[in-house]
């Protein structure tokens, strides 16, 4: 299978081991990745939050770019460039007089044939959980984990088309296709505060306690996650959360497609385990790493 | 604080703007409060969003135009998931913001503009983020050049960020980008 690949700017900086792990995943499952061709940034949220229209050419210029390239499907790891290109995919469906005010600021005829998803949507949906199940070699047998999906994968639902917006399953059943054990627990769509982590940090270290604490609470060894920026509040802020709860959490933030990795059998070194503030490797046990 | 209840015939002016704007039907709502309930910045916000959608029924459009509760809404959509209407009140967030620019009011948050500004520069710039650039300016325009220090040697260390990243990446249509900033300006749009 073919499918157009939009990494997002984070995933070629700090979200590397998600590009690997993603690309290494892929492969395994005979999912061939084409990199959209020059893409550029989404625009993500301050975009949103400055102008619809720029917030909307930003985005609609990858899905024009892989229009050009005859890519029908383009799969975004990240929850906000997932969001931000299945809106612009969306309104180009739904509003025609907004499609020609777009493509007028683009200076681009973009005709809204590309389909957007996520990489969990891939996985659980277009690929399908039976075909992640019958390939995976190392079933994550005894792990426990909390499946975060924070905001943008779902919501709003009319626009992501994904799964439910407050109670998601999607990434339950997929670990649970992998041989782990998906904990049941109440704050797998919060909002981790995103980029806030810049301008209100403070918000962000309460709303991490929150959603590690009731991880914690649920049962879960680790934390599997769908975006970056989920991540990196989790994972790079988890000491200054510790410290604001005075409770010591070591809880590993992984993307999902690390565990997926390793259950698929690919070679960790592969999968960017190393590149976590909450070094993994303990909890998962050398049966694993 | 000042309150002017709009009492005027032009009172629902507002109230039929911010609906046409934002697309949302403000006079379905009813007051439950689920929307504030469940915002995960509610507490940041000046007013709460369900206070909001009743100040928009009043017309106090000062009063909300140079709110910070506006300019904190990230978009997360709870409120809309949360909401028994099924209403939006992200999107009516959304209106309020793009109205307070066009407006030209000042808002009293500021932190949350200028970083939207110099997240877009980088973009204008380059085509694409580039995030080390953007936490050391921003970091430097708050006078706050050591907050998270600490952090930075560790992501080289753990080799989460490499040296790679320490300059921008240009893409090579970075000229199709700009023009995109340069037509939603030209169409009276705010392209920052």
């Amino acid at each position: 299978m073919k499918i157009g690949y939009y990494p997002g700017c984070s995933l070629t900086s700090t979200a590397k081991a998600y590009d690997s792990s993603t690309r290494a995943v892929c492969d395994k499952m005979d999912v061939e990745l084409v990199e959209v061709p020059d893409w550029s940034c989404c625009g993500s949220t301050p975009a949103h939050q400055t102008d619809h229209n720029l917030a909307l050419a930003l985005s609609a210029r990858n899905l024009a770019q892989a229009e050009k390239a005859c890519l029908n499907k383009v799969a975004a790891p990240c929850a906000a460039c997932f969001s931000h290109l299945k809106t612009a995919a969306h309104e180009y469906n739904h509003d025609p007089k907004t499609a020609e005010r777009i493509n007028k600021i683009m200076e681009v005829e973009y005709k809204g044939t590309v389909d957007v998803h996520n990489l969990v949507d891939v996985m659980a949906n277009v690929v399908g959980l039976n075909e992640v199940k019958n390939r995976v070699v190392k079933p994550l047998k005894g792990i426990k984990v909390a499946c975060y999906y924070g905001c943008l994968l779902t919501r709003p639902a009319k626009v992501a088309q994904f799964d439910h917006p407050t109670n998601p399953q999607s990434l339950d059943l997929l670990m649970e296709a992998l041989g782990a054990d998906p904990v049941k627990w109440h704050a797998k769509a919060d909002c981790c505060g995103a980029s806030y982590a810049l301008t209100r940090t403070d918000i962000v270290i309460k709303h991490g306690g929150h959603i590690l604490v009731d991880a914690k609470e649920a049962g879960a060894d680790v934390v599997a996650v769908a975006c970056p920026l989920c991540q990196s509040n989790l994972d790079l802020r988890q000491e200054a959360i510790e410290k604001d709860l005075s409770r010591k959490l070591n809880l590993p933030i992984l993307y999902f497609t690390e565990l997926m990795g390793i259950a698929l059998g690919v070679s960790p070194g592969k999968l960017g385990l190393g590149k976590h503030m909450v070094d993994p490797k303990p909890t998962l046990g050398a049966a694993f790493v | 604080m000042k309150v002017s209840i709009n009492t005027q015939e032009g009172g629902r002016d507002f109230l039929r703007l911010v609906e046409a704007e934002s697309g949302q039907n403000i006079r379905e709502c009813y007051q439950c409060g689920k929307c504030s309930g469940g915002c995960p910045f509610a507490q940041t916000m000046d007013y709460a969003p369900n206070q909001i959608l009743e100040m928009i029924n009043y017309g106090l459009e000062e009063s909300l135009l140079e709110s910070k509760a506006i300019q904190m809404c990230i978009g997360c959509a709870t409120c809309e998931a949360n909401c028994p209407s099924g209403f939006a009140m992200h999107e009516v967030m959304h209106a309020l913001r793009k109205l307070a620019k066009v407006k030209g009011v000042a808002t009293r948050e500021k932190l949350i503009p200028l970083f939207n500004k110099m997240f877009l520069d980088t973009v204008q710039e380059n085509g694409r983020l580039h995030e080390i650039g953007l936490i050391l300016k921003f970091n430097y325009a708050q006078q706050q050049l050591l907050k998270d220090t600490g952090l930075g040697p560790k992501m080289f260390i753990k080799g989460m960020m490499d040296f790679g990243d320490v300059f921008p990446h240009r893409i090579k249509g970075v000229d199709a980008v700009k023009k995109i900033f340069d037509n939603v300006q030209k169409m009276g749009g705010d392209s920052k």
